[in-house]
């Protein structure tokens, strides 16, 4: 990165035995901030989005480096190869994590302490040490060895159940949507703990459930039961507070526009920026009441409009009048779209065997810190002579002898 | 005081809703100090609720009491000039400002990142905006639910399950993921902030945008999409469900993907003849064949019970959930155990249940000390040394 000569997190360096998504995600943001994130992985137990297939291989060809699943999320990272199932191997580990701050990881419950390498374990190797502990729904309790991805989880923690069509399945919210959203809560929890860490030298065990963090960001259902015994309605595009709210079809194939009406104020605009109809000005509508009874005509009544125009233009003619709406847009109009380019989102990074590639960044702008730079991905074991000779002072002939007895594969 | 993580931060939060909020309450848990300032009239989501028996009443709504406790409430008017004075003063004594005024609005109160700097310039300022401070729609308006539309989010809920395009549109996400990730993110941007001024002693301007904010949890489909942009996923049906239907409800269920998951799901299945269609051997077969493959399975789920065959999953290492509603989470016997929910004592609206902390902490528990705070109740004690 380059954040001058104040990288926020310059000298932390954290052993990531995390795989899959969730915590790679978390450690993509600390790695572009300055951490030196060593990813643990081997080729006897490979991280599963490193073998995706020609669904992640980059111009259709296959390859362990190559998968665009695992790139997109492990930039500025760097790795070596462990065979964890071989004590030596896990000797190997316990020697990064005595010059480790955090240690990383998201396996199914109680599989860090069967490999010898628990919280109570490390602590005893390097006392202050953070470690951080994913699962999809905790480290005890009766369910603690259950198995999911965020897309399953998610179904656990009540999310989807409040989503879905009006009367049907319940849905989740796009593929791996869970995954990333928890990283955020992990980086935020790691870096809490940090900070704690810096203040007063003690380290500390954060663990995480999947599953609970999606349950802590629907507050507003849990309660209505828990006040009411009231269980949310799955509505589509539909909500309580806002009429008319839901996405109308504009010009063009599956294209569309979001709109969100709140109040009469909005109504009123809405009704000017559609060019005042003679409908629009119908009591029936007047009032949040009228809009929700009425919702189905009003939809309609709006889709005559916007059918008219592209979802561009239709949200640009909306928010000239302070009515919030935007056009929906999918992920190639995305990449397009000239606000992410405004702010910067998407980045190209140069990988040395799938090439130049561009890839999301992180949200959000720094003032300090203008020119965030994102790392390359590693090459599995890219980083591993390096590592284990330069960090952990192994000789040359002695990883020669690791490498021989299949430990550093 | 109290001895969290973050004992040692004063934040005033000068947002409504859930992202600002959501992002002060993170900090809150931890034990930072959060003076919240509110209009007169009080933060809009104590207008939301759910509230109990469905009494509208601005110190019993579910929405602001969750997002509020640990705080406390100073009234200000930042249209008012002599309020924005003591405003002023307030950002001149804290660490970090969380704000969500929109980008003209920081312009027209003097209260942008470049005015308020000469007063501290240690403050880190995070304003979350829905769209940034920068761009062709930084002033554009939002809710929840536009700027999840705009993400690309939308156009992916329901994940690859439409079977009708005109009357399956872009779907909302339940509740408001996009104002609890903003405010998630914020949270963490803010961290490394306080990093960045510990290394350099100087505070910056944090910027969010709501909708970026959302747009980065798709960033499998743009990495895809420079790889190999064919396979980024069309709206319409083209993979596995992650929800079928089963005799009492739901479940979230994947055996589909791998060969040993598959193997798993024959057995538990008691090897039905459908099932041991030599088509469905290799992932590729069952793959290409999903269409019937799923609606076979769901004819056997049919017959089943959703707890049933989620411990049969479970006890296999196949992953697999039940589709939880609020009911079946607040009686679920794992967050049970855990004691996930917490009950909170709040003096207008009694012992309200509500979902705990996202993380644990060891040695610095996320905790509620204080109940959401009364409209204002802090007034005196947090101005008066200011006058």
């Amino acid at each position: 990165m380059s954040a001058g000569q104040y990288a926020p997190l310059q000298g932390v360096r954290i052993t990531d035995i995390g795989w899959v998504l969730a915590v790679p995600h978390a450690t993509s943001w600390l790695a572009t901030f300055g951490a030196d994130v060593i990813r643990v992985e081997s080729t006897v137990r490979p991280d599963i989005t490193r073998m995706g297939g020609l669904r992640n291989g980059a111009d259709g060809i296959n390859g362990i480096n190559r998968s665009s699943m695992y790139n997109g999320v492990n930039f500025g990272k760097r790795c070596v190869t462990i065979d964890l199932t071989q004590s030596r191997g896990i000797e190997l580990v316990k020697d990064m994590v005595r010059q480790s701050d955090i240690v990383t990881e998201n396996f199914a419950a109680g599989v860090m302490e069967r490999m010898g390498l628990g919280y109570e374990v490390l602590r005893e190797i390097k006392p202050d040490i953070i470690m951080l502990s994913g699962s999809p729904l905790g480290q005890d309790g009766p369910d603690k060895d259950a198995t999911g991805f965020g897309p399953n989880t998610q179904a656990y923690a009540g999310l989807p159940y409040i989503t879905g069509y009006d009367g049907g399945m319940p849905t989740g919210l796009g593929r791996d949507y869970p995954d990333f959203m928890i990283g955020i809560h992990m980086a935020f929890s790691v870096l809490a703990a940090l900070h704690h860490r810096n203040r007063t030298g003690e380290g500390q065990w954060i663990e995480i459930a999947m599953a609970e963090t999606v349950t802590s960001t629907i507050p507003e259902a849990v309660l209505d039961y828990t006040m009411n015994g009231r269980e949310t309605p799955r509505r589509g595009n539909r909500h309580p507070h806002f009429a008319p709210r839901g996405v109308y079809r504009s010009a063009g194939d599956d294209k569309w526009v979001a709109i969100s009406v709140e109040g009469d104020e909005q109504w009123r605009a809405l009704g000017d920026a559609l060019g005042s109809p003679g409908w629009a000005a119908d009591p029936r509508f007047a009032t949040h009441e009228g809009r929700q009874a009425h919702h189905d005509e009003i939809d309609e009544r709006i889709t005559v409009w916007t059918r008219e125009r592209s979802h561009y233009e239709a949200a640009e003619q909306l928010q000239a009048h302070a009515v919030p709406s935007a056009p929906v847009l999918d992920t190639f109009e995305t990449l397009a779209d000239p606000q992410l380019e405004a702010l910067g989102t998407f980045v190209e990074t140069v990988h040395p065997e799938v090439g130049k590639r561009r890839l999301a960044g992180l949200p959000g702008r720094f003032s300090a810190i203008p020119d965030v730079e994102y790392g390359v991905s590693p090459l599995l074991g890219e980083h591993t002579e390096e590592v284990l000779c330069g960090l952990l002072g192994l000789s040359a002939e002695e990883l020669a002898e690791l490498t021989e007895q299949g430990i550093t594969v | 005081m109290s001895d969290g993580a973050l004992s040692d931060l004063s934040v005033l939060e000068l947002a409504q809703g859930v992202a600002g909020p959501f992002c002060g309450k993170l900090l809150a848990d931890l034990g930072a100090d959060v003076i919240k300032i509110e209009p007169p009239e009080g933060d809009r989501s104590r207008r939301h609720g759910p509230f109990p028996g469905d009494e509208a009443h601005p110190e019993r709504s579910g929405q602001f009491i969750y997002l509020n406790h640990n705080k406390r409430s100073v009234t200000l008017d930042v249209s008012d000039e002599a309020s924005r004075g003591l405003l002023r003063r307030l950002v001149g004594e804290v660490d970090i400002l969380v704000i969500d005024l929109a980008a003209k609005e920081l312009e027209e109160f003097g209260l942008s990142y470049e005015e308020l700097r000469p007063l501290n310039d240690q403050l880190i300022m995070t304003a979350i905006t829905p769209f940034g401070l920068v761009g062709p729609c930084r002033d554009w308006v939002a809710t929840d639910f536009t700027a999840y539309m705009m993400s690309g989010l939308g156009f992916q809920t329901p994940y690859g399950q439409v079977t009708d395009l005109e009357a399956q549109p872009p779907l909302a996400g339940g509740g408001y993921q996009t104002d609890y990730l903003s405010g998630a993110t914020a949270a963490a941007m803010t961290m490394l902030a306080v990093f960045y001024r510990r290394a350099s002693g100087e505070g910056q301007l944090v910027d969010i945008s709501r909708f970026e904010a959302v747009n980065a949890m798709l960033r499998n489909d743009y990495s895809a999409a420079s790889y190999t942009p064919e396979l980024v996923p069309p709206r319409i049906k083209h993979g596995y469900s992650w929800v079928l239907p089963c005799e009492d409800g739901y479940i979230s269920f994947s055996p589909f993907i791998a060969d040993h998951w598959w193997a798993t799901f024959r057995e538990l299945a008691g090897k039905p003849a459908w099932a041991m269609s030599e088509v469905f051997d290799t992932a590729e077969g069952r793959h290409a064949n999903n269409d019937v493959l799923e609606a076979l399975t769901v004819e056997w789920l049919l017959t089943q019970k959703k707890m049933e065959v989620y411990e049969l999953a479970r006890d296999s290492g196949m992953p697999c959930f039940p589709v939880n509603s609020m009911q079946e989470l607040v009686e679920s016997r794992q967050y049970g155990h855990r004691d996930f929910f917490v009950e909170v004592e709040h003096p207008e609206a009694g012992v309200l249940t509500q979902p705990g902390p996202s993380a644990r902490y060891s040695a610095t528990p996320a905790t509620v000390r204080e109940p959401a705070p009364p409209l204002g109740a802090h007034n005196a004690e947090v101005l008066e040394g200011l006058r």
